[in-house]
């Protein structure tokens, strides 16, 4: 409901409107395409032409759809149409400069990007979809356009494999650093 | 992975699971693997968008007009409601049609269906021996007709005539496609019987009809032999003596299909008719010699046999 009414004052002419609602959505779009890319200035370029075509399509937007859901549409046709024509897979390199900060959640998120790296296209992006930008099932199913089981399959294998991956590489890395970082979260219990 | 309490996400109480990874150690890397993923998407979650790509793209979006509503076009809103006009309307035509034409006579008028007389011998039948076409068999035949006068009144209408020649080459073709076998024993005693009576190289008088010049064919000949004969369309040029080969019939005896070849001559002569009001001139047949020669056996396919059947 206060999507539709930022929308409809947009539509009426409020400018102020429209640079709340890039402000508010635009973290977690570029957030999406950054982990989906790998790389900062092409997420910042995706970004950006995700909301000029949202801002296009604005006056066509159906009130039965989430605002967000909708972006996230957007920023996934924009990504798929940048995997299309650039064919870049190698996210590993620039995701390991992104975080300077050597923290223990910091570490772990570099171990889990490499980790994600490795999964297919589909479980990553449901994955990041459903965990990272915290979307529902439906939801994600509304923004790739799959099934709700598809999406629930996917999540399963994706986890399966990230759990693998991390039993592989991921714990003998954190052992021999564990001791010289602090930790910054403490979680306890598996991973749902 | 194999222990199976590895893919069990959040089923079992927490105690149990922590009862179950002192004694798993397969379950207890697990465990440290899991609080590493949720670690990673809680750092993931909380990964800032850089400034500067907010600040541009703001003020790119600050470049563009502002969105307004897109109003559907004119003929966008009326479509449907011209689609559904359009179908009643095309109903409607459809069953006024069908309530007016139900029952009416046809508009066109069936063409009078014509067949020719069965004596009548193709132009080139004397070169080749073959049968006259079905083109040629349904052919008009008329017959003479003055030419129209103010004494006479107006042209009579063209009197057209079915020979049973006709009639049983037709049935006989729709027998060979229904029941072939059933149809033969109807058929060739008739022609055996018409056959015996055709003396041999003994010359059979006709007597001798009337033609004029317009006429195409002639009237069935008496033989008995049925299709075929003669299909004479009397010119100057084919007054005299002529001697043809005649396909004169199709038999069926059987299994077999037999061609019977007939060898005739017959001679044409003109002479001048008082007709009243005025003298015409026709041509007249005047003696035929019928002559049977071998017939040709033509055995069906799949059943052929020696024999003749005559």
């Amino acid at each position: 409901l206060r999507d539709e009414g930022l929308v409809g004052r947009i539509l009426r002419g409020d400018k102020a409107a429209g640079e709340r609602l890039v402000s508010e959505h635009y973290p977690r779009v570029y957030r999406w395409l950054r982990h989906l890319t790998g790389s900062v200035d092409t997420a910042e370029e995706l970004t950006q032409q995700t909301f000029i075509k949202a801002w296009q399509c604005l006056g066509g937007l159906r009130a039965e759809g989430s605002l967000s859901v909708w972006l996230h549409r957007i920023a996934y046709h924009q990504y798929t149409h940048w995997l299309r024509d650039r064919k870049v897979d190698c996210p590993l390199e620039e995701t390991s400069a992104v975080s300077p900060d050597r923290t223990m959640s910091a570490l772990d998120a570099i171990l889990l990007e490499r980790a994600l790296a490795q999964l297919s296209e589909d479980h990553r992006q449901t994955f990041l979809l459903y965990h990272v930008q915290e979307l529902s099932v439906p939801e994600v199913a509304g923004v790739l356009g799959v099934p709700d089981g598809t999406v629930k399959s996917r999540l399963f294998v994706a986890r399966q494999r990230l759990r693998e991956l991390l039993m592989d590489d991921g714990l003998k890395e954190t052992d021999e650093t564990r001791e010289n970082v602090p930790s910054s979260c403490g979680a306890e219990g598996g991973f749902r | 992975m194999g222990c199976n309490r590895l893919t069990q996400f959040s089923k079992t109480p927490k105690w149990a699971a922590a009862w179950h990874r002192q004694r798993c150690a397969e379950c207890r890397v697990a465990a440290r693997a899991d609080q590493m993923l949720e670690r990673g998407v809680t750092a993931l979650r909380g990964e800032d968008a850089p400034a500067a790509g907010l600040a541009s793209t703001l003020a790119a979006l600050s470049e563009m007009p502002l969105p307004g509503v897109e109003a559907p076009s004119r003929a966008v809103r009326w479509a449907p409601r011209l689609a559904a006009a359009g179908a009643a309307c095309a109903v409607v035509a459809l069953m006024a049609g069908y309530v007016l034409n139900n029952g009416a006579p046809p508009l066109h008028v069936q063409p009078l269906q014509v067949q020719p007389p069965p004596d009548r011998i193709a132009k080139d039948e004397g070169r080749n021996g073959h049968p006259p076409s079905d083109h040629d068999a349904h052919s008009v035949k008329t017959k003479a007709n003055p030419a129209p006068s103010v004494v006479n009144g107006p042209k009579p209408k063209p009197v057209v005539v079915a020979s049973d020649a006709v009639k049983e080459r037709k049935t006989l073709r729709h027998a060979r496609s229904n029941n072939l076998r059933r149809h033969s024993a109807k058929v060739t005693p008739k022609r055996e019987t018409a056959i015996a009576a055709l003396p041999p190289d003994v010359d059979k008088s006709f007597g001798y009809r009337e033609y004029t010049p317009d006429a195409k064919t002639v009237p069935s000949q008496p033989d008995g032999l049925g299709g075929g004969g003669f299909g004479v369309r009397p010119l100057p040029e084919q007054v005299g003596e002529k001697h043809v080969t005649v396909v004169a019939s199709y038999g069926v005896d059987g299994n077999r299909q037999v061609k019977l070849a007939l060898s005739r001559r017959y001679v044409i002569r003109e002479q001048s008719v008082e007709v009243q009001p005025s003298p015409q001139h026709v041509y007249v047949i005047d003696r035929v010699s019928v002559t049977p020669r071998e017939p040709q056996v033509a055995s069906l396919p799949g059943r052929a046999k020696e024999s003749q059947v005559w």
